[in-house]
């Protein structure tokens, strides 16, 4: 098979450069996170390098992945990664108290992770069509619809972080559609309610205001009760799936909402994360001479806390770089969703770009104590391969939309 | 795709997004430059000179109280030696490690090659601070005070260790710890488990690790350069350790301590019962060699179990303490005293399985009560041989009450060839009897009555013989219930059928009362015998002859007069001498315990099992011992004391 000369001439090296750094910078990471015989995870790196290779092989699909054929099978993804999500409460192993992982002898593979992609495509999809227009209610609500219906799938698995990536790459691709400003905020009502959860005068003053604001704007009664059924809803099941969890469960999730909470758990582990990219200073300690890792502080630090072992070892130097890669392949994404021709590439674009900057802005910030800790790993750089692969295949989508983009 | 797309728009809104990803990063950036750059050195000497610490607070685990409040398992005062190989004193002059060793070996009575090795791994590892001994004794407490000094990096931390007052008292039903492994550890590791952590390994213990470990406390210590702690680390508070909850069983220790005494007075095989008892078994902590057997005697109305016992028992203390070889020995001998054996073991029931045979052929309406069979004569030709019943001398022609009082097997040759190996199959399934009772014990197993396809999968089509059926009749061949399965169908039996399940917590509470989980209020019924109300009372009242008939198998069980209904069974064994199994229910009338006995190897159900079960019988309904079991000293104080 021949490979298309626009492959060849429209290769984007801004793209693929920064991403290739990451995973190597990754590889070496997790091999420093690891390799020592009496870490717990010791020998990790060959599942790690496996993962890579399987990586490489998904971006390659994805790069020639004909784009028609992805906008075309949108919605049976969506539909299926749903099911897929739906299937995993009932078939999925269970594993610090949260069902998220099918296993299929020794393979495993988290659904949410394709969940990832297939709401970038489905929503890139319907944001293009011709007829969508975000300033009418129905195509906003059919949006906000399609946003919640997977966070609140994995919500219930539970698994926060994951599960706050959905509106996080939408939110790129809602303000890429052109969404108008009062159907931003409308977009980010649910926000409101969570964080009212357990104040209910609150809720309800946050209600009298959608009310009054609502009416103001004109909009009908119809549409006004569907809004509040959907926070009713909202406000009424969150704490109970809350409350229905074991205890540590609900602590963990208190310390996400609260981070004093709780000093032993995740406080604990941001405290010894900080203290290990602190003491990195300008040049780092040193590639496997980290002391922090060693100490086993940090049962994560392979996946959710790889960004402290590069912190500690490689100093200021090698945390900023990553910190301009990640700047570089978001903007790049972003840049390629402006220049791309077809309306169904520019917002996959979008979406993906959205998908990278939440990964990476949140785990980083988590690592470096700006933000409670919640499971979520860095892209091309943690262990893991279910997000790993999904990664890869969005970088594949990426680069092949790269490729076309002069193309209708 | 709204209209104004055109490049401006794009423009316009790419610089949006621009903006929000730039913010995002920056904000990074900068934070970076303050962890790294303007902070860089305090966490450097962080990292590298003091050592910030947590101290697990330790939470106190919930205690198991029997339904009367008697004190099964607490928790007592102790002390742990916890030795850091890193502590700074070590850093400049290593050979100081190694006298610290010898000391320290020599004080806990360890090798110290051994540890020195440990200490150096640990060291170069930079691991945790090993904890070297648990319960100190008070000549070790006071050597490590004398020789403070020269034992930099110890510590001697107080915690408070598992203690089981009664000894093997209910042992195997309450289970036992065991020290967290590494793998563990890491699988639970967000649940707040730590190197060194007690964990349930069976039993109650296991079943209700959750309710009873409550949540460990921290404080974070920052140690300075001579590894002292100089202050609690001011950026994170600490936390309080929440103690767990203490469960309070539906076991009654009183008639617990009476069946666990009653079974160590089995006799070996031959001997009648009760043997005198010798003396290890004399002391209240003791034990000794004991027959293989088990005991559950419950509540048939709510299922609430008041006595489980297995015997050869163990002492869960020493899991507490750490094993020693000899311990270790003891806990694994051959014939196996951690095994469960009254939830564990399933045993062919023998005639006790009468009760079932009968219940299916009513039902079937292969067997109508008046109805007599063929005439024993002391055995029955079926096939091409002679199935023997067990009286030699033979019963004559008996119909169904006649032929449960005496047992007769070649009455009960002709249900089981009526019936088929089918039906008794499909019997056996639609009671559920061989079901997982459902108790809450993580050991618990489930049972056999063959059906046909199991025959078929087993043997091959038609590969079984023709006798089978008539050995699954009287409870032999492949016929396999636990002793709580046993006690669980007459207790149906004798609730006209309703199936309650087996369980025995009665309620969760916190150390200040506070009640968490009441099981008394909630609904334990599963299922029902498949039998008709009025097929059950025919066998019940059978039953109730085989113990109160003179003529009966089942006299041994009687107390005074009250209404004991039961059946007797000697199932053969082909590894050796026949199990005495017995099962009954008091009283007729009022149904509220149901008890059955398998004793290994000890003969006849009727001179073995059936007293025994009468000691628990009479303690229950009167509340006292029998005369000649009160001489024996058998009554004693029973576990700790409660509040």
């Amino acid at each position: 098979m021949r490979i298309p000369r626009v492959y060849r001439q429209q290769w984007d090296w801004w793209l693929v450069l920064p991403a290739l750094v990451l995973l190597l910078a990754g590889v070496l990471a997790v091999y420093s996170a690891t390799h020592l015989p009496e870490s717990p995870r010791h020998g990790y790196i060959w599942r790690h390098l496996l993962s890579v290779g399987l990586g490489l092989g998904v971006f390659a699909i994805f790069l020639f992945l004909p784009l028609r054929l992805c906008e075309d099978w949108a919605w049976i993804g969506y539909v299926a990664s749903l099911a897929l999500l739906v299937l995993v409460m009932i078939l999925g192993v269970e594993e610090y108290g949260a069902r998220r992982w099918f296993r299929v002898g020794p393979l495993r593979f988290q659904p949410s992770e394709l969940a990832k992609l297939a709401l970038v495509v489905a929503l890139a999809r319907f944001l293009a069509g011709k007829r969508t227009d975000l300033a009418r209610p129905r195509a906003l609500f059919a949006t906000l619809g399609m946003i919640l219906v997977p966070t609140l799938l994995v919500l219930k698995q539970p698994d926060l972080g994951t599960a706050g990536a959905f509106p996080g790459l939408a939110l790129a691709m809602l303000v890429w559609a052109g969404i108008p400003r009062p159907a931003l905020v409308v977009a980010l009502s649910p926000l409101v309610t969570l964080a009212c959860m357990h104040y209910w005068w609150a809720w309800i003053i946050s209600l009298l205001f959608w009310v009054v604001w609502f009416r103001r704007a004109q909009l009908s009664w119809f549409l006004i009760g569907a809004f509040m059924a959907v926070h009713a809803s909202l406000f009424f099941t969150a704490p109970r799936l809350l409350t229905r969890l074991e205890p540590y469960q609900q602590q963990r999730i208190t310390t996400f909402l609260n981070p004093g909470a709780d000093p032993s758990g995740a406080g604990y582990q941001v405290l010894q994360s900080k203290i290990a990219i602190g003491s990195g200073m300008v040049v780092g300690k040193g590639y496997l001479r980290g002391t922090q890792n060693v100490l086993s502080f940090l049962p994560q630090q392979h996946t959710d806390f790889i960004f402290s072992v590069v912190g500690e070892e490689w100093g200021f130097l090698g945390a900023f770089l990553v910190i301009g890669l990640f700047a570089m392949l978001v903007l790049r994404a972003f840049y390629l969703g402006r220049t791309c021709r077809s309306p169904f590439g520019s917002f996959a674009a979008m979406g993906i770009g959205g998908l990278i900057l939440y990964h990476a802005g949140l785990n980083m910030a988590m690592t470096m104590g700006l933000f409670p800790v919640t499971g979520l790993p860095l892209p091309f750089l943690s262990y893991g391969g279910s997000f790993l692969l999904t990664m890869m295949a969005a970088l594949g989508m990426l680069q092949n939309i790269a490729v076309h983009r002069y193309e209708y | 795709m709204p209209r104004d797309f055109g490049p401006v728009v794009r423009a316009s809104r790419f610089r949006d997004l621009a903006i929000v990803a730039g913010l995002v990063f920056l904000a990074l950036a900068g934070r970076l430059v303050w962890l790294q750059l303007v902070q860089g050195n305090r966490f450097r000497a962080i990292s590298e000179d003091n050592r910030i610490r947590p101290e697990i607070l330790r939470a106190q685990r919930g205690r198991i109280l029997d339904r009367n409040g008697i004190v099964l398992a607490d928790n007592s005062p102790s002390y742990r030696l916890v030795f850091d190989p890193g502590d700074r004193a070590f850093r400049r002059d290593a050979a100081f490690l190694d006298r610290t060793c010898v000391v320290l070996a020599e004080i806990l009575g360890k090798d110290p090659e051994e540890l020195r090795h440990q200490a150096q791994r640990a060291r170069r590892r930079q691991e945790a601070p090993l904890s070297l001994a648990r319960n100190l004794s008070f000549e070790q407490l006071s050597r490590i005070e004398e020789r403070e000094e020269l034992l930099p990096g110890v510590e001697v931390q107080p915690e408070s260790i598992r203690r089981y007052p009664g000894g093997t008292l209910a042992c195997h039903a309450l289970g036992h710890l065991g020290e967290i492994s590494e793998e563990e550890l890491s699988t639970w590791a967000t649940r707040g488990y730590n190197m060194g952590d007690l964990v349930g390994r069976a039993g109650l213990e296991r079943q209700y690790e959750d309710v009873l470990r409550g949540q460990d406390g921290a404080d974070f210590v920052e140690v300075d350069a001579l590894g002292r702690r100089t202050n609690i680390f001011p950026e994170l508070p600490g936390r309080e350790a929440v103690p767990g909850n203490d469960l309070v069983l539906s076991l009654d220790a009183v008639l617990q301590k009476t069946a666990e005494r009653a079974l160590d007075a089995l006799p070996p095989f031959g001997q009648p019962y009760p043997r005198t008892l010798p003396a290890w078994a004399q002391r209240p902590d003791s034990l000794g060699p004991s027959i293989p057997a088990a005991l559950v005697a419950l509540d048939p109305r709510t299922g609430e179990v008041l006595a489980m016992v297995s015997r050869p028992a163990f002492d869960p203390n020493l899991f507490v303490r750490g094993l020693t070889k000899e311990d270790w020995r003891v806990l694994n001998a051959p014939d196996h005293p951690q095994l469960h054996r009254a939830v564990a073991s399933s045993y062919p029931p023998g005639s006790v399985f009468k009760v079932f045979t009968s219940l299916a052929g009513l039902e079937s309406g292969v067997l109508i009560p008046t109805r007599t069979f063929s005439s024993c004569g002391g055995g029955y030709f079926y096939g091409n041989r002679t199935f023997r019943c067990w009286r030699k001398g033979g019963h004559g022609a008996l119909a169904l009450s006649d032929a449960l009082v005496h047992s007769c097997d070649v009455y009960f040759y002709q249900v089981g060839i009526a019936l088929g190996v089918e039906r008794i199959g499909e019997w056996g399934e639609r009671s559920g009897i061989t079901r997982r009772t459902g108790i809450d014990l993580p050991e618990e197993r489930a049972g056999l009555i063959p059906t046909l396809e199991w025959y078929h999968a087993r043997y091959g089509k038609g590969g079984f013989g023709a006798g089978a059926a008539l050995n699954l009749a009287i409870g032999q061949g492949e016929v396999l219930l636990t002793p709580l399965q046993i006690a669980r169908f007459v207790g149906a039996v004798a609730v006209g059928g309703r199936v309650m399940r087996p369980h025995l917590v009665r309620r969760v509470q916190s150390v200040s009362g506070e009640v968490r989980r009441d099981a008394t209020g909630e609904s334990w019924e599963d299922g029902a015998l498949a039998f008709s109300p009025e097929n059950i009372r025919i066998v019940a009242a059978a039953m109730e002859r085989v113990v109160m008939d003179n003529a009966g198998t089942g006299t041994r069980a009687r107390v005074g007069s009250f209404r004991i209904a039961g059946k007797t069974g000697t199932a053969q064994n082909p590894h050796g001498n026949d199990h005495a199994v017995f099962a009954c229910f008091a009283t007729v009338d009022d149904p509220r315990l149901a008890v059955a006995v398998i004793a290994e190897e000890s003969g006849h159900g009727g001179s073995v099992a059936a007293p025994v079960a009468q000691r628990v019988l009479q303690v229950f309904l009167t509340g006292s011992l029998p005369d000649d079991a009160a001489a024996a000293g058998d009554w004693e104080a029973v576990g700790g004391e409660g509040d």
